[in-house]
């Protein structure tokens, strides 16, 4: 692929000297405004810069993030991102980087919402699964494709806020993340797929691409749990309670405070709830009975997504 | 520095650190700092107006006696923890040390 091909990446497009596999390309004619990424020289810091707060040095506009053994990303304002790869790294873990934390610290400046979590499409609306690593968020994703939901993204849903409030989901990534032993259980064959980091069982499932570069109004952000301490089932959560749980899966949220940002994010968060419900699911666990769960949370989506969505009543 | 408060601490409201917003009916507050949520309902929501001026403890329960029906010492017990609570989660500050 020649450098600067332009990539779809939620509400605006990459320029990118590094092919972005994970993205759609754009087509002709997108007018979505364009941000560069191109490799260059990015200093170790930058004079006046705060100490680093879990990889990042945040100076006026300049956001710089270190990555041990991977590189350098330095995300200027809201408008470009340049990388200087360490010695060594492969193209793959230079591209895990810029497309998860790198593009987090951009989304954030560019005023979008991203949340840690994956989303699926049910009767024109987006429904997002969030949870703790490990929680079977990719797990799930990859059961509602294969019940024939088309997944807008795995790992990280970003919100952009219409004119109106309205809480919208941009498709992401074309891909999921499938640990091994859950790939193998939804039957994939890992020979064939890629890894995600070279030496982790994690793998990539390519994603057919999204059917639209439009996002999708989102109707609920369920909040994935384990039925350790309490019954199976779904509770909505309300007030502080759904405040929390959408600021806590704010992704790359340790990021906000540096970058100026916690207030921006508060504000979506409440934005998210006036129009989006959030839900706390807790289920049992493992592989044996992964389907009839995966099959319940498919079920109480559908109840909601068969009623009118509440910002479609208003207008 | 949280400490435990005593009653002639002078409370007021953490503004400069301090988002609000209203969901669900409920004002809920949030420190930059800690980035935890605190909800404020009912009487935390008119305790929450009272520290936007530096108060007492002793004084604040003196105006909450005159809102509420409640005796100032059953006053004092009560909203003591939800004070000490509000301020472990850098929503109140100290005035005038």
């Amino acid at each position: 692929m020649p450098p600067g091909s332009l990539f779809s990446c939620f509400d605006f497009l990459l320029r990118s000297d590094i092919p972005l596999t994970e993205l759609d390309a754009a087509g002709a004619g997108d007018t979505r405004p364009v941000v560069p990424v191109r490799l260059g020289s990015v200093p170790e810091s930058t004079h006046g810069m705060d100490s680093p707060a879990m990889g990042l040095r945040v100076c006026g506009e300049d956001a710089l993030l270190t990555v041990e053994q991977v590189g350098r990303y330095l995300v200027r304002g809201d408008r470009e991102i340049v990388i200087e790869p360490a010695a060594g790294s492969t193209e793959r873990s230079i591209r895990l980087f810029l497309l998860g934390s790198a593009l987090g610290i951009l989304c954030h400046r560019r005023g979008l919402m991203p949340l840690h979590a994956n989303a699926v499409i049910a009767g024109g609306d987006a429904f997002a699964f969030a949870g703790p690593s490990g929680a079977g968020k990719s797990t799930l994703a990859s059961h509602f494709v294969r019940a024939g939901y088309p997944v807008l993204c795995d790992d990280v849903c970003v919100i952009a806020f219409a004119a109106d409030g309205t809480p919208l989901a941009w498709p992401g990534l074309r891909r999921l993340k499938l640990w091994d032993d859950a790939a193998q259980a939804l039957g994939h064959d890992r020979e064939k797929l890629e890894r995600v980091v070279e030496g982790f069982h994690k793998y990539q499932i390519p994603l057919p691409p999204a059917r639209m570069a439009e996002p999708v109004p989102l109707r609920r952000l369920y909040i994935l749990g384990k039925a350790e301490d309490c019954a199976p089932g779904f509770r909505r959560l309300r007030g502080q309670e759904a405040m929390h749980a959408v600021i806590q899966h704010t992704y790359r949220g340790a990021y906000l405070r540096p970058l100026g940002l916690a207030q921006q994010n508060f504000r979506h968060a409440a934005m998210l709830l006036a129009l989006a419900e959030a839900w706390e699911v807790h289920r049992a666990w493992g592989y044996d009975v992964f389907e009839r769960e995966a099959a319940q949370i498919e079920r109480h989506m559908q109840s909601a997504a068969a009623r009118i969505a509440p910002q479609r009543r208003a207008s | 520095m949280t400490r435990n408060l005593i009653a002639t601490d002078v409370l007021v409201r953490n503004d400069a650190d301090l988002l609000t917003t209203v969901v669900d009916g409920e004002l809920i507050g949030m420190s930059v700092e800690r980035g935890a949520c605190y909800g404020l309902n009912g009487v935390g929501t008119r305790i929450w107006d009272l520290l936007a001026q530096p108060h007492t403890i002793d004084s604040l329960c003196r105006e909450l006696a005159s809102d509420y029906d409640v005796e100032p010492e059953q006053c004092r017990r009560e909203v003591l923890p939800y004070l000490q609570r509000l301020h472990d989660e850098g929503l109140l500050g100290l005035s005038g040390g």
